[in-house]
């Protein structure tokens, strides 16, 4: 079930009813329901895996905490509930792609549909037990309110990668009913769907209709299409994503923040730090510090410091992790080679980064000017863009041609945009809704809590602003069937 | 009380949404049928005395002012592209909460498609989003249209949204419909050659398909409900023998319900000139429609209890339309 379907608009406006209805004990388990009928949707296979994984979870959560309550490490249920999850993940979403990738065309195929939201929800449980194994939370008794947590809907098809610590006590509470919790999570909701509908799904027409026949566009034109992507891709999972935190708010429950205004970063580490924050802070905390403290990278540093020096034994460790870290970057947004280029790309540029932070400190100027933050940005934003060639395109061939016809064709050559399937109209929506968007980013960059500033205006203004984004929603948005206005031409019977 | 408070805003805002809503939706419709439906709407309450629902067929086959020029009858065709004969029972309970006619003429023509609604999406569409009766539209809407569609025939605007930058101001003052429904085609449409059917024994007949069988019988009750008599018609076509089947499997419903059923296939008195006097295979021109109008008219006549409401001071308008009617098409 879509976030932007009708479905999920009637099946939302039912459960937060229902919510409010029902005395606050049983708000959790209200939701719990909603969170599998929710899932369920997506299909009845998907909720087998998901409570399967889910039981494996917590009762590996309850051995390590027993084991260690009986003063042993625990580690065994801890390779066992992460082994079986990240089996899982691995035979449903990555088998076919490295079988048929070490074997060619004879390699077994397995035809197992991929549950909605696997490597989501996956990660947030290896998360879980991860924390239960390091003490940072306790192991959940309740198998119920684990899968309530769990499968939460507003996080479970698409993040964020939450933090059992951070959201299920707030989510067990159930929340007493709070007009500024509800307005606030409405007014978000709001702004996610402007985000999808208005400018990520317009944008989307340029950018598909550019990289399904890249032959026909040549120079900055492709450039643009690369830069649209760029602000659909962001407009896309950003209003997804405030969609999900909007939903969660309402219900008194905050989930992790995944957007700090990613364009605006000045290197590519800080985009990194700023952009999808809860996956990168997931693979620092669960894989980046756990290879650093692992007893192999450790001794490896010993070796290293003996032979070389400080440098390198504070460098390469981390330069490996970080190979680590990018290469399942890459993986985990799916098995697809470019994909994997894409990771491996951001891991030379980071790791390059990192070693050559000691000179860009030296050279950097003393007081860093509007120009020299400017510069840095764009910068970051090229290499960015440079890597959504990657990330966007199905094949490493179809990246190069991108690339070869922004670099290689003469301005003049190729179709114009209209070509792709955007014209006037198209273009009169999008640049008020783009500099809107941006407006909104400039607030958020400079601390401005826009909702609470729009919550205290007088309510004439206020309707006036929901209903003005509202109809921009319904009028601009892209969804529906669409029409044609010569099949309504009263002729063919 | 807070609470209260809160949920009163937030129903206030949601009825002002509504309106508002309402408002874009009516602005953002396609308007290409609206003329024609808009017309029948305009009609004094209670002003018309036939009925005529419907495919196109009727629209292209029967001309109400026609009817009117020769009988003084005053009709209307309530009739819509590809229009089944569920999609027909749902016009005729919308158009029975505004006049009360003495006879219903159903066309059976497309009695041989079994379904619910006619696959053409946007003819659905030009029916269901101009129909007035909100509890009709909502009961066609459930029972017609597959779940999966519903949003966009409940919600137009789900549709017609991307229509914003195509709504003129002449969309909202086009001229009136005079014709009564009616749709009127000269000449011939050059896409098929039309020759006179080969009829099969008219004897000859197919089983009923269990959807158009169940609404004919719902049609005949809700007209019986409501004071009026029934015909079904089915009009000249040039179809093969599968259509010709199920036009004669209408005898045995028409029979069984006391029905009476003009199947103009075998009117051999209509003398019809399918070469000259068809638009299409499934179509009558002007030529054609004013001789099947006239046949009509006088079966009405004779048959029924139907005013002959010339020189009425209510209908003075009729005579106007005709005379522009005449001027424009003949």
């Amino acid at each position: 079930m879509s976030f932007t379907s009708f479905r999920f608009l009637c099946f939302f406006a039912a459960v937060l009813a229902a919510y409010f209805v029902l005395p606050r004990r049983a708000r959790p388990w209200m939701l719990l329901c909603a969170s599998v009928g929710f899932y369920a949707a997506a299909g009845l296979a998907g909720l087998l895996w998901l409570g399967g994984l889910s039981l494996a979870g917590w009762l590996s959560a309850r051995g390590i905490a027993k084991a260690q309550a009986e003063g042993r490490s625990g580690r065994r249920f801890l390779i066992l509930g992460v082994g079986l999850h990240l089996g899982l993940l691995f035979l449903l979403k990555y088998f076919n792609f490295f079988a048929g990738g070490l074997l060619g065309e004879s390699a077994p195929a397995l035809s197992l549909a991929v549950p909605a939201g696997l490597s989501f929800f996956v990660f947030m449980a290896v998360g879980y037990l991860t924390d239960v194994y390091r003490g940072i939370c306790p192991a959940e008794e309740n198998y119920g309110r684990y899968l309530a947590w769990l499968c939460f809907f507003p996080h479970i098809l698409q993040g964020p990668i939450d933090r059992y610590a951070d959201t299920a006590p707030a989510l067990f509470a159930g929340s007493v009913f709070d007009e500024r919790h509800v307005l606030r999570g409405l007014w978000r909701i709001l702004w996610g769907f402007l985000q999808k509908l208005v400018i990520a799904d317009r944008l989307g027409i340029l950018v598909s209709g550019v990289w399904a026949e890249p032959e026909n566009f040549a120079g900055w034109r492709v450039a643009a299409a690369v830069v649209c992507y760029a602000l659909q891709i962001y407009a896309d999972f950003a209003g997804y994503t405030d969609i999900a935190l909007g939903a969660a708010e309402i219900f008194g429950v905050r989930l992790a923040e995944n957007f700090d205004t990613p364009y605006f970063s000045r290197s590519v580490p800080e985009f990194w730090r700023r952009w999808h924050m809860t996956l990168g802070a997931w693979f620092k905390d669960y894989l980046f510090f756990s290879l650093q403290r692992s007893r192999s990278f450790r001794q490896m540093g010993k070796k290293l410091k003996a032979r070389f020096g400080k440098t390198a034994a504070k460098n390469l460790p981390a330069a490996l992790a970080l190979a680590a870290v990018w290469l399942f970057t890459g993986l985990w947004h799916g098995a697809r080679l470019t994909y994997v280029v894409w990771g491996v790309y951001y891991g030379v540029l980071i790791i390059i980064s990192m070693l050559c932070e000691p000179l860009v400190a030296r050279l950097r100027p003393k007081k860093e000017g509007i120009l020299w933050n400017a510069f840095r940005m764009a910068r970051t934003f090229a290499l960015v863009c440079l890597g959504y060639v990657l990330f966007r395109s199905a094949t490493l061939a179809e990246a190069g041609i991108i690339l070869s016809r922004i670099f290689t064709a003469t301005f003049a050559a190729g179709k114009g945009f209209s070509a792709a399937g955007i014209g006037r109209a198209d273009i009169l929506i999008l640049a008020p809704a783009l500099l809107l968007r941006l407006a909104v980013s400039i607030c958020h960059a400079k601390g401005i809590d826009l909702r609470e500033k729009v919550m205290e205006r007088a309510l004439p203004l206020r309707w006036g602003i929901a209903l003005v984004l509202l109809f921009a929603v319904i009028i601009f948005g892209i969804y529906g069937p669409g029409y044609d206005a010569a099949s309504f031409i009263y002729f063919e019977f | 009380m807070k609470k209260i408070r809160f949920l009163l805003r937030i129903a206030a805002f949601f009825l002002l949404f509504c309106l508002l809503l309402y408002g874009a939706d009516r602005l953002l419709v396609d308007r290409t049928a609206a003329p024609r439906t808009e017309s029948f709407y305009a009609e004094p309450k209670d002003s018309i005395d036939v009925l005529l629902i419907g495919s196109s067929r009727i629209m292209c086959g029967i001309y109400p002012l026609l009817l009117w020029e020769r009988e003084g009858i005053a009709a209307f065709d309530c009739a819509g592209s590809a229009q089944v004969i569920a999609q027909s029972y749902f016009q005729l309970r919308d158009a029975l909460n505004y006049q009360s006619p003495r006879l219903v003429i159903v066309d059976v023509s497309t009695v041989a498609n079994g379904n619910v609604y006619t696959g053409t999406e946007s003819f659905v569409h030009t029916q269901l989003d101009h129909m007035r009766s909100p509890l009709v539209r909502l009961s066609a809407i459930f029972t017609l249209i597959p779940r999966k569609d519903r949003v966009e025939y409940l919600f137009p605007i789900v549709k017609y949204h991307t229509r914003w930058s195509e709504v003129r101001a002449e969309d909202f003052n086009m001229p009136p419909d005079i014709c009564r429904g009616a749709v009127v085609y000269t000449g011939f449409s050059e896409k098929e050659e039309v020759l006179p059917p080969e009829l099969i024994p008219r004897a000859e007949a197919g089983e009923l398909h269990d959807i158009p069988e169940q609404y004919l019988r719902k049609t005949v009750e809700l007209c019986r409900k409501a004071g009026a008599e029934v015909l079904f018609v089915n009009l000249p076509c040039v179809r093969d023998g599968e259509y010709q089947r199920a036009y004669n499997a209408v005898d045995a419903l028409a029979e069984e319900l006391g029905v009476p059923y003009i199947n103009y296939l075998y009117e051999d008195s209509l003398g019809l000139d399918y070469e000259k006097e068809m638009f299409d295979t499934a179509h009558l021109n002007s030529a054609g429609a004013e001789k099947l109008t006239a046949a009509l008219g006088s079966y009405i006549r004779e048959n029924y209890d139907i005013p002959d409401r010339r020189g009425d001071a209510a209908y003075s308008r009729w005579d106007a339309d005709l005379a522009e009617f005449r001027q424009k098409y003949y």
